[in-house]
């Protein structure tokens, strides 16, 4: 009996011995982590389209946590933003600690070698949908879903349109506004309802003279004011006029919900790579997401809490993000078809 | 003998000295040294974009090689014409709308006894600080046929079925592009109505010649090389236009020129190539209308109202009839200026754009300019925007007066050459500018990229065309006599040029300034490729509030601009005074 004491009580120190290293060396890499962040000369830079508005508390938030880091951020559109990243590559010149961009791009710039795998312990709050699984090129930290904005002054909640075959009805002829170029969407939606579909359903809306807005901005703006009904558009957007009362609202879930995300990445060679990793740490945590839900963007963390009513209706089971595959293989055909059906400026 | 041995070559030696001193000094260092920099400015866009249209791929990328498919794409192509055509009406039209409007304000101006003409002089400036996004969709909040404000009045108060007016159209594109950039004739049209020598008017009017008369035949023919300076500049900025015709013609279903370069900037990966191809168009318009400007202007001597004799310019009692130009003037203000500035205000107060109601008046903020004033970054900005913004204008025309006296006073072989080179930039589209700075400055070891340097560098560069034609004009009208009398005194070249000449180009000095340090404040194309964290400028400000969809945020921003440019116009004119003779 004592004899069984004794072994029970040699388990127990050996499990909580275990127990006590095994958490030892996890503080201890999160605290080796700092520690090298602090030998690298204390700043981040970070290449993100995200407004400065909500980047900004972002970084106020990492920075009162790690004082002896600040955060700088080069924010321009995507393509300024690509153009500046690929000239810094071939040049030589590793400036960049942080990579955010969309789906596409991200995987261009996997493909040319520039960006690195980073698997931050804050991943395992992502679902598989929202992470890379090659080992840790990209996480996303937000998404964008591409859906149906309409003016609640011109449209009412009874003839609204539900899907993106209701588009299509004579009745919206002439009322309906899109981004010019919006290449990832077609391909999402040619991917997401299957070629045949969605090559009728595009011939259709072709028809319906849509008239093409230079970028979101606009779009919601005009749609606001009451210049057009209806905006094939980015559902944020929708969502921050509306809670400021403006008549604007949007389709929840029509399928498929094409999606862009927002991802970040670590580059192969950044600067300040431990800081980097600190950063996107933060990022990926529940501190951020929450920030961004406050901002009214949509959080691709699980179990956000302050998240808004319009995004919560979202089915994440029917995002659809752009097949980023079949945009390196035929860019230059989805963008010649998507301009011969809707034009180009 | 032997110290006179030893004498004789250090006497040569203090005359070959002497001669290089002479050689080297004042003059032809800065003459020498101005010239070499304006080249060095203009070849780096202008070797990049014919590089980059030689080339397969965007300059830089692995696996590239030479080719001449660009140029075949780009004018092997049926769309090409009608599109030139489109442009060309819109530029034309634009042009003459702006110049009629620029030349006729400047006019009561400066040479009237218009009541409240100080006043008129700042607010005719306000259209060209008001970002062009924020100013074509006040125009069409303003005359869209289904929201905008015009019609719907018209409507109410003519009981009209349907809206009288319509912005979607060709005269739509040309009224908004002309209400937003006559300030750029107003302002050296000024200058040029300023230097005026009032003794050859006086003389045709003691001749029997009525006012109207004399303004057709004397003083409008003295002002061709202002005139034709700002047509040119006018012109090709209208065959560039784009953000009109991208808001205002697509639309309508008018489609122009410039929206190849755009469109082929913008697709994965970017056709750079093909985008040079087409610019090389603009190059050889904005080469050709300087080679019409010099032969037009030829014999400047003829054009010299700045003489010795006391040229004061005169101001011209209209009795009566000065209260019939106030009037035009006011509704001019009313048109240009008034309208979309009341959008903008009504945006800047309430929290979503809607057509005034009860509802909106009731929702009346202070929200939007507390959100712009509080932006992360917003102080930032605009500390970086004014230095740029003050130093570009200061340099530019600096440089550009210099360059100017040295093609239409010098006789340096080759001199008409300058004059193209720095007019060259404005045929060279803004992201091209960007990426070539982008990646010239990242390959050579002169460490500005990713400083304010890189941004002055651009702005200098992109505004030498402007400068230079308000220089050349203002130049022009100086008689050669005076800078003689200077030399006659034993006056140098550098005083004469820095007491003389300068005090004299004033006007017309003050004038591209003004334009250029309000007009830079708005520049994103280049700026964006080439800002960094630490030097934001009011432009990347405005375009990340744009991000946001948010117009009233945009519309606040615009105020605040309006409000620091009138400062800033106020402050040239005060200094400008001070120095010369603009006031």
């Amino acid at each position: 009996m004592r004899k069984a004491k004794i072994v029970r009580a040699r388990q127990f120190l050996f499990l909580l011995s275990s127990l006590v290293l095994c958490s030892g060396i996890g503080f201890g890499a999160s605290l080796d982590l700092v520690q090298k962040a602090k030998q690298e000369g204390g700043e981040v830079i970070t290449y993100d389209t995200t407004r400065i508005a909500i980047t900004r508390p972002l970084f106020d938030a990492f920075e009162a946590k790690y004082p002896f880091l600040k955060v700088k951020q080069y924010k321009a559109d995507t393509n300024k933003m690509m153009q500046r990243v690929l000239a810094e590559y071939r040049a030589g010149k590793h400036l960049v600690d942080v990579l955010s961009f969309g789906n596409f791009h991200m995987e261009v710039l996997i493909d040319k070698g520039i960006v690195g795998q980073y698997e931050s312990p804050e991943r395992r709050n992502y679902a598989p949908l929202f992470k890379d699984k090659r080992g840790g090129y990209w996480t996303a930290v937000h998404y964008i879903p591409m859906t149906i904005d309409y003016n609640t002054n011109l449209v009412s909640e009874k003839v609204r349109p539900q899907e993106w075959q209701d588009l299509v009805d004579p009745k919206w002829k002439g009322q309906i506004a899109m981004e010019e170029d919006n290449v990832e969407w077609y391909a999402g939606m040619l991917k997401g309802m299957g070629t045949e579909t969605a090559e009728k359903f595009m011939k259709a809306l072709a028809k319906q003279n849509i008239r093409l807005t230079r970028g979101p901005s606009d779009g919601i703006a005009l749609l606001a004011a009451g210049e057009f009904s209806i905006l094939i558009s980015r559902g944020q957007h929708a969502e921050a006029l509306k809670a400021k009362g403006a008549p604007v609202d949007w389709v929840k879930n029509p399928n498929p919900l094409v999606s862009q995300f927002k991802m970040v990445s670590i580059p192969q060679r950044p600067p300040h790579p431990n800081s980097a990793k600190l950063f996107i740490d933060f990022m990926l945590s529940d501190t951020a997401a929450e920030i961004f839900a406050k901002f009214l963007v949509n959080p691709a963390r699980e179990g956000v809490r302050n998240i808004s009513s319009g995004f919560k209706e979202i089915d994440i089971k029917k995002l659809v993000p752009p097949p980023t595959e079949e945009l390196k293989q035929h860019y230059s055909r989805y963008l010649k078809e998507f301009r011969d059906l809707f034009g180009a400026l | 003998m032997s110290t006179v041995n030893q004498s004789i070559p250090l006497i040569s030696r203090i005359k070959s000295w002497e001669i290089t001193r002479e050689y080297i000094s004042g003059q032809s260092l800065i003459l020498v040294g101005c010239t070499l920099l304006l080249i060095y400015l203009t070849a780096i866009p202008l070797g990049t974009l014919l590089y980059g249209s030689i080339l397969t791929l965007p300059i830089g990328e692995p696996e590239n090689s030479f080719t001449v498919q660009n140029y075949i794409d780009a004018y092997i192509d049926k769309e090409l014409l009608p599109l030139l055509g489109n442009s060309l009406s819109f530029a034309i039209g634009s042009t003459l709308l702006a110049f009629l409007i620029g030349t006729y304000l400047a006019w009561i101006n400066e040479r009237t006894n218009t009541p409240l003409k100080k006043v008129f002089m700042v607010v005719a400036l306000i259209p060209f600080i008001i970002p062009g996004v924020l100013n074509t969709i006040a125009w069409i909040l303003l005359l869209s046929p289904k929201i905008g404000l015009i019609n719907l009045g018209l409507k109410e108060i003519f009981n009209l079925q349907s809206s009288p007016l319509n912005i979607y159209s060709m005269w739509g594109m040309i009224w908004v592009e002309a209400l937003h950039s006559y300030p750029l004739v107003f302002v050296l049209m000024s200058a040029a109505f300023r230097n005026m020598d009032t003794t050859l008017e006086e003389a045709a009017l003691t001749s029997g010649s009525s006012t109207l008369a004399t303004l057709r035949r004397i003083t409008l023919p003295l002002m061709y090389p202002a005139a034709l300076g700002v047509l040119l500049i006018k012109f090709v900025r209208g065959m560039e236009g784009f953000e009109v015709p991208a808001f205002i013609g697509l639309p309508a279903n008018i489609h122009v020129f410039t929206s190849k370069i755009y469109l082929a900037t913008r697709q994965f990966p970017p056709a750079h190539g093909t985008a040079g191809a087409y610019a090389v168009i603009l190059l050889a318009i904005s080469i050709l209308g300087v080679f019409l400007y010099q032969k037009f202007t030829r014999g400047e001597q003829r054009y010299a109202t700045v003489t010795g004799k006391g040229y004061r310019p005169r101001v011209i009692d209209l009795g009566h009839w000065k209260y019939v130009t106030f009037a035009s003037a006011f509704v001019i203000f009313l048109l240009a200026v008034a309208l979309p500035m009341l959008i903008l205000l009504w945006a800047s107060f309430i929290p979503y754009y809607g057509i005034p109601s009860a509802k909106l008046v009731a929702s009346l903020t202070l929200d939007n300019y507390k959100y712009v004033l509080n932006y992360p970054t917003a102080v930032d900005a605009f500390r970086n925007s004014f230095y740029l913004s003050v130093g570009s204008a200061t340099f530019v025309m600096l440089l550009t007066s210099l360059i100017a006296w040295i093609t239409v006073k010098s006789k340096i072989p080759g001199r008409a050459i300058l004059d193209t080179v720095a007019f060259i930039p404005i045929a060279v589209p803004g992201i091209v500018l960007g990426l070539s700075l982008l990646w010239f400055y990242l390959i050579v070891p002169i460490p500005i990229y990713g400083t304010i340097w890189i941004l002055l560098l651009a702005y200098v560069t992109k505004y030498m065309p402007i400068g230079i034609r308000a220089s050349s004009a203002s130049m022009i009208q100086i008689h050669k006599e005076l800078e003689e009398a200077s030399f006659a005194s034993g006056g140098s070249w550098l005083q004469t040029f820095g007491r003389v000449i300068l005090p004299l180009l004033m006007p017309g000095f003050i004038a591209g300034w003004i334009y250029i340090s309000v007009i830079s404040l708005r520049e994103l194309s280049t700026s964006i490729l080439l800002y960094s964290h630490d030097t934001i400028v009011v432009s990347i400000l405005a375009f990340d509030l744009w991000d946001t969809g948010q117009y009233n945020y945009v519309a606040a921003l615009g105020i605040i601009m309006v409000i620091v440019m009138i400062a800033m116009v106020y402050f040239a004119r005060i200094v400008g005074g001070r120095i010369g003779i603009a006031e």
